[in-house]
């Protein structure tokens, strides 16, 4: 099959499929009577009082937002960022030693296969309810593919490429920051966004065992109590930021990756 | 085993061991986490006893049956959903938009949804594993099947074979590669979910005696399990991996294989088309 350019058509059909989703799951949840499918015109305002229903001063956003979403996210911002951190120094120490490769890469591939879930009871011993148990969850989750990824991105910086720097005779640190870093930038970005989504999910997944407060909380709490609209709305609202700060991040990769060569192209 | 292959195997395995020690020299001297960690030693013995527990093994065999039956519902459904969306420029623009409103929602936030609709039931942790692996195989599908090259297309259809045996027998084989990458991230996700699941709501599986051994203070069983779960993970990755290599050595062309050793977090597409032809 051919690709073709955009056509105008194409955001109208792709409206209408959404508008057509919505719309069936309305009839389908009115005829079925589901109690735990709400249709979405019980759902949106719903979705509206819990989360937007606050001052104009703070941009509309409710207490209950405040209360419950601010701290999941807080948590997976310094989850995501320790693994940030961790992964590129440690990747770049281990792709800068090729010869390290062959010793280092079987453990990795075996401490990245330990699903996360099952590390929750051991945050529940080892942190209780406190948040570290939460954050090192996130961190976890997270470190693997920016790690991986660093290295891969070490390893394939050009050798020629940093032997011409030492000819031109450039400092080492200058040879570090601006010829090997920039090199195995797409890599490390490429880690760090594909690290993303996983730091969301392991947002929630922290918050569904042993925890007090957050979106994941929020959800599994609404369950609990049969608030099932409110269940609904929360969902929606997490697939909604999840969405959004996907899209934040593009923004923010291409301002730091446009000057490359390859960026961009369709794959 | 040649020389190269038992090398790597050999410096693996120094790589296991030095880190086995130092683990067991910080844990035992109580430097991180000072009593709540358990020497790795004791945690590989108490693996190796529960490797021989019956009950042990009825429990992993159950995670295994669910992530099983979930994958190849989910190769089955998508792979035909994929496929369709594949060949129809309309139909994958059109719900393009659906596609990328449902994928944020994760899996983890059904949970709940999941326990209130099936309650704590296998079929509770099948539909979640069937939600999350549904979505890689659609899309590395669709992928796949669009980016076939049209020049095979096209002389398929110089030849005069019908449109259903083009999709079968020359767009399908093309897109495999694409199609097996998907399956092959589908496999770790069904795990980690069919884990999860277990873990959050089960009342059998690994995720469950994991779980139910921390609630009752077995911390020897909690490690050991843990282990357990690393080292299933481990066989799911790289065995697929593998599996998928050999099924794919027909494969010529553009989808180049060369033997290297190293770890992908990014699956491998399969190379672009040569500029000449672009």
């Amino acid at each position: 099959m051919r690709l073709r350019r955009a056509a105008s058509g194409d955001r109208v059909a792709e409206l209408a499929v959404v508008l057509a989703f919505l719309l069936a799951w309305e009839v389908a949840a009115r005829l079925g009577n589901s109690q735990f499918f709400p249709p979405p015109s019980e759902i949106f305002p719903r979705f509206v009082h819990l989360w937007f229903d606050g001052d104009p001063k703070t941009l509309f956003l409710s207490d209950a937002f405040r209360e419950e979403v601010v701290p999941s996210f807080e948590r997976a911002a310094m989850g995501w960022g320790l693994a940030i951190v961790i992964g590129v120094s440690v990747g770049l120490l281990i792709g800068r030693a090729p010869r390290l490769a062959p010793y280092v890469e079987p453990l990795l591939e075996f401490l990245r296969s330990i699903p996360p879930a099952a590390l929750l009871p051991f945050s529940l011993l080892a942190f209780g309810l406190a948040n570290g148990g939460k954050v090192f969850i996130i961190t976890f989750g997270c470190v693997w593919p920016i790690l991986i990824n660093t290295i891969d991105g070490a390893r394939g910086v050009p050798t020629g490429l940093v032997d011409t720097a030492r000819v031109f005779q450039v400092g080492r640190r200058s040879r570090f920051l601006h010829v090997f870093l920039p090199a195995a930038q797409p890599h490390i970005f490429a880690g760090i966004r594909i690290s993303l989504p996983i730091a969301l999910i392991m947002m929630v997944l922290s918050e569904l065992v042993g925890a007090t407060n957050g979106i994941g909380f929020f959800i599994l709490n609404a369950e609990r109590q049969f608030a099932v609209v409110d269940m609904w709305a929360a969902i929606v609202l997490l697939g909604l930021t999840s969405y959004l700060i996907m899209l934040a991040f593009e923004r923010i990769e291409r301002h730091f990756m446009h000057w490359q060569v390859n960026f961009g192209e369709p794959r | 085993m040649n020389r190269e292959r038992f090398s790597a195997v050999a410096k693996g395995t120094v790589g296991f061991a030095v880190a086995f020690a130092a683990a067991e020299v910080v844990i035992r001297t109580g430097a991180i986490l000072n009593g709540k960690l358990q020497p790795l030693s004791e945690v590989v013995a108490e693996a190796t006893r529960l490797a021989g527990d019956s009950e042990f093994l009825s429990q992993v065999g159950t995670t295994m049956q669910v992530w099983a039956i979930g994958l190849a519902l989910s190769i089955l459904v998508g792979v035909l959903a994929g496929t369709a969306l594949g060949l129809s420029l309309r139909g994958y623009v059109a719900f393009r938009g659906l596609i990328e409103l449902l994928r944020p929602i994760p899996s983890v936030a059904l949970v709940p949804l999941a326990i209130l609709v099936f309650g704590l039931t296998m079929k509770m942790e099948l539909s979640l594993v069937l939600y999350a692996t549904f979505w890689p195989i659609l899309i590395a599908t669709s992928y796949g099947v669009r980016r076939v090259d049209p020049t095979l297309i096209d002389s398929a259809r110089a030849f005069g074979v019908t449109r259903p045996t083009t999709v079968g027998r020359v767009i399908l084989p093309a897109a495999a590669p694409m199609i097996v990458t998907g399956i092959r991230v589908a496999a770790s996700i069904a795990f980690l979910i069919t884990i999860t699941a277990e873990i959050a709501a089960g009342t059998s599986g690994l995720g469950h005696v994991i779980a139910n051994a921390q609630a009752i203070g077995n911390t020897d069983v909690m490690y050991a399990g843990i282990l357990v779960a690393g080292l299933i993970g481990t066989i799911v990755n790289i065995g697929l991996r593998v599996v998928g290599d050999r099924a794919l050595f027909w494969h010529t062309g553009r989808y180049p294989r060369p033997r290297r050793r190293g770890i992908r977090a990014v699956p491998k597409t399969p190379a672009p088309a040569p500029a000449g032809l672009r």
